[in-house]
């Protein structure tokens, strides 16, 4: 288990909500919604991986 | 117990990271669930695989047909993955979605212990024949 990926996606959480806090305050909306997306769908392919590597072990192991 | 009592700690550190990245939006914060809850999952089936292959031995000794144990085993992955698929959807607050997985996985692991039944009713037809 490697503790990182959870730092790395508290860390892309964080920074996405400032970003998004500071570009909603200067008044652009949008690039602070596109911001958000951005985040978000990079943390999902992270995910999409461990998903993938996941299934894959389940697989192996109960000889699907 | 060393690798049951770190991963205890990191589920824990994301709990309180989950939560402080609940404040800007739920979705994030999902998403750490399923990163934490994948990652447990992985670890589970490094101490899972010695059991499955006790199981492979216990059913070399016995003498049982293989295909039986390889149904135990799929429909062990199956609820598996459908019951962690299921209570993250029900985490997000969608709970019909969880309970609709979680009830198709009941109904594969029962279209494939038919072959299960079907034997099992063989083999009772058979005796009453005898009887």
């Amino acid at each position: 288990m490697d503790i990182d990926l959870i730092f790395k996606i508290a860390a892309i959480g964080i920074i996405v909500s400032i970003l998004n806090q500071v570009l909603s305050r200067s008044g652009r909306e949008e690039q602070a919604t596109m911001t958000t997306l951005a985040g978000l769908v990079v943390v999902l392919m992270m995910i999409a991986q461990k998903i993938s590597e996941l299934f894959e072990l389940v697989k192996t192991l109960f000889h699907f | 117990m060393d690798t049951v009592l770190k991963v205890i700690f990191g589920a824990l550190i994301a709990l309180i990271l989950g939560l402080m990245l609940r404040q800007q939006g739920k979705d994030m914060a999902l998403l750490l669930s399923i990163a934490v809850c994948c990652m447990v999952v992985a670890v589970m089936t490094s101490y899972l695989s010695p059991v499955v292959d006790f199981i492979h031995q216990l059913q070399d000794s016995a003498g049982t047909d293989p295909e039986f144990i390889a149904i135990l085993l799929k429909s062990v992955g199956i609820g598996l993955v459908a019951e962690i698929a299921g209570l993250i959807c029900s985490d997000a607050g969608n709970a019909a979605m969880g309970k609709t997985v979680q009830i198709l996985a009941t109904t594969v692991i029962l279209w494939l212990s038919l072959p299960l039944m079907r034997s099992l009713l063989e083999l009772i037809q058979r005796i009453m024949e005898e009887a």
